[in-house]
């Protein structure tokens, strides 16, 4: 008897412990995302011997829809990246031309130290990833959840493995720790500079480092988050990519 | 006796003509041969390394074994004045060369896509040589020009716009959409399928490269020899750089020549037997024609020897006189065809172009070649005359007198 309770309770524990890190995945994507949010931001990507520096307005709203327009350099402005579901567009004003892009895209966006699939499946890593919290580590100053991600059987996704870094008090993703299907470490993720946006406390500053090399990675800098203006559904449509600003 | 063999050319002029024109005829076929074979290679060298890549080529260290634009030369902060000064060489020749998905309508192919300034380029490059249709670009314009090929591929012509896509510098985004100025025919096939020219400027924007370059063709002086130029740069060069010869950026090229002219060797000693027998041939002639005046002067007195020595200098005088005038006669045929090169047509020219080489036969008029075969086919007369001296040395006089 004493055994089955013991068996019991470990079952019991363990779907605990596994609800518990689906849940605090969602609280965290959820607070990091709100209903909607409009960002301004500043992506620098910085080698050796060169940076270059963008500007870029991202929309969301829900898990399905987001949206990044390039607001500069000139020659870039007016590109724009949206996901609709499973649909991703990427129109080009150079070429007047709208392109589909996969669902799993493993290059890098724009010459920058980003995935495409970290920018257009930012904030739904609960619908392809099943979590399990594996530990606890203390990040900048903060106790955080360590988060192991795998991917769900016949999800669309390009990492074997994603680890995530969560703050405990206020489920702001610290950092991350991205590899392929053989283990190895592809990207890191660090998050700092905690700033209040439009009443929420989060990373101002968001650093993307390759670790095959140790000069190169890139920042996105957020400029302002706005929480509260309604987007409504209809501007992440296809007929709608010409005319996002 | 030198007098004696003189005189015994004059006596029998006809026979003296059929031992020339033999000799000669063997020269002529041998130095043509090798001239086409020669003459196709220098041709195809001087086309499509002299005229469209050079001789010489700079480069970012490690380009050439990575082509990739993050390997490019940043022309605003390298000094290339050293390099432009250097003895023998013309000018520094700027190019962004680098790849793009070109679309028309539904159709996409991919491309070579190559920023020019045509005013400083190569003759292979120059514009308005090689444009079928439409016209040259200058620096600031934004047309391009596709080659016949492209063209063809996408069934489009002048005005038509393509759109290019690609990644500039450092993984930029490259994207143009360019009208069509001009196309052009390009001597290589390759290039002539695949190959985009716009202005130099226009491919700097759209691969993000401001100010930069994959390749700085040297080009050099007239009559110099690019080797030595290429020595002189390699000790004038900066760290960052590197210099190639046409020879290490094209190992394929050497390869296939040496292939090539191995085979070209085989075919020549073939022929080199059959002249062997046909000089043999006129040798045995002679003897035999000469059997009773050989029999009579040897009866008279005259020493086997003596007569052996001047029959061996007839020989060697009539040989010589072959080979020369055959070196001579030559030399019209070689200059005729490397300027008026044999066309190939149907199969054979399909064939030669999909080794991407010109379907031109043209000769070389490099004097090396006649004289080389010249003199190997003196030296096969001189051998084969032996004959008659074998003839004269075991001759009986008065068999030979009645036959």
């Amino acid at each position: 008897m004493k055994r089955v309770l013991l068996l019991l309770l470990l079952f019991f524990h363990s779907s605990l412990f596994a609800q518990d890190a689906v849940s605090i995945l969602k609280k965290s994507e959820a607070y990091l995302r709100g209903a909607q949010s409009t960002a301004e931001m500043s992506i620098t990507t910085v080698r050796p011997s060169w940076e270059r520096t963008m500007t870029a307005k991202l929309w969301n709203k829900g898990t399905e829809m987001s949206c990044i327009l390039i607001t500069g350099p000139k020659r870039d402005a007016g590109t724009v990246f949206m996901k609709n579901g499973e649909d991703i567009w990427n129109f080009v004003p150079a070429i007047k031309k709208l392109i589909a892009l996969p669902a799993a895209l493993v290059q890098n966006w724009m010459g920058t130290d980003i995935s495409n699939d970290a920018l257009i499946n930012a904030g739904s890593l609960t619908v392809d990833y099943t979590p399990s919290v594996i530990g606890s580590k203390v990040i900048s100053g903060q106790d955080c959840w360590v988060l192991e991600l795998l991917p769900k059987p016949d999800a669309p996704v390009v990492w074997g493995k994603v680890i995530a870094f969560i703050d405990k008090a206020s489920y702001v993703q610290l950092g991350g720790e991205f590899y392929d299907e053989d283990n190895f470490l592809i990207t890191e993720m660090q998050a700092s500079e905690l700033t209040q946006f439009d009443g929420r406390k989060l990373p101002k500053i968001i650093k993307m480092i390759p670790s095959e090399d140790t000069e190169s990675y890139t920042i996105i800098r957020y400029e302002s988050v706005d929480f509260t203006t309604p987007i409504p559904d209809s501007f992440f449509t296809k007929s709608n990519i010409k005319n996002v600003k | 006796m030198l007098k004696l063999a003189w005189r015994n050319i004059w006596r029998n002029k006809g026979r003296s003509i059929i031992t020339i024109a033999a000799v000669m005829f063997c020269v002529i076929f041998a130095v043509v041969l090798r001239s086409f074979q020669v003459g196709v290679w220098e041709n195809m060298i001087h086309e499509i390394v002299g005229n469209n890549f050079g001789y010489l080529q700079v480069h970012q260290k490690g380009f050439w074994g990575d082509q990739s634009l993050d390997r490019s030369i940043d022309l605003s902060s390298t000094n290339v004045n050293p390099l432009e000064s250097a003895e023998g060489v013309d000018r520094l020749i700027p190019r962004l060369e680098s790849f793009s998905l070109l679309y028309h309508g539904s159709n996409t192919k991919g491309a070579l896509v190559m920023g020019i300034n045509p005013e400083t380029e190569l003759p292979g490059l120059q514009l308005h040589d090689i444009l079928i249709e439409g016209r040259s670009f200058s620096n600031n314009d934004s047309v391009i020009v596709v080659s016949e090929g492209l063209a063809t591929y996408f069934k489009v012509g002048l005005g038509d716009t393509l759109l290019f896509m690609g990644q500039g510098f450092h993984g930029a985004a490259a994207y143009g959409a360019f009208p069509i100025g001009g196309i052009a025919r390009m001597t290589n096939p390759e290039l002539n399928k695949q190959l985009v020219l716009m202005p130099l400027s226009k491919a700097q924007y759209m691969y993000n490269s401001e100010n930069r370059a994959t390749t700085l063709v040297v080009a050099i002086d007239d009559g110099t020899d690019y080797a030595a130029v290429g020595d002189i740069l390699k000790k004038t060069t900066s760290k960052s750089l590197e210099i190639l010869e046409w020879k290490e950026l094209f190992p394929e090229i050497i390869q296939t020549i040496e292939v090539d002219m191995a085979g070209g060797r085989i075919f020549v000693t073939i022929l080199y037997f059959i002249i062997s027998f046909v000089l043999l041939g006129t040798v045995i002639m002679m003897v035999a024609e000469r059997q009773r005046e050989f029999g009579i002067l040897v009866s008279i007195g005259m020493r086997r020897s003596t007569l052996a020595i001047v029959t061996m200098l007839e020989n060697i005088i009539l040989i010589m006189g072959g080979a020369i005038v055959g070196m001579a006669v030559v030399k019209p045929i070689q200059f005729y065809f490397k300027y008026n090169p044999i066309d190939l047509s149907g199969q054979m020219k399909e064939a030669i172009e999909q080794y991407n080489f010109e379907p031109k036969l043209y000769t070389t008029t490099s004097f090396i070649i006649n004289l080389n075969h010249g003199t190997i086919i003196f030296c096969i007369g001189v051998l084969v005359s032996l004959y008659a001296v074998w003839k004269i040395m075991k001759l009986n006089p008065i068999e030979s007198m009645r036959s």
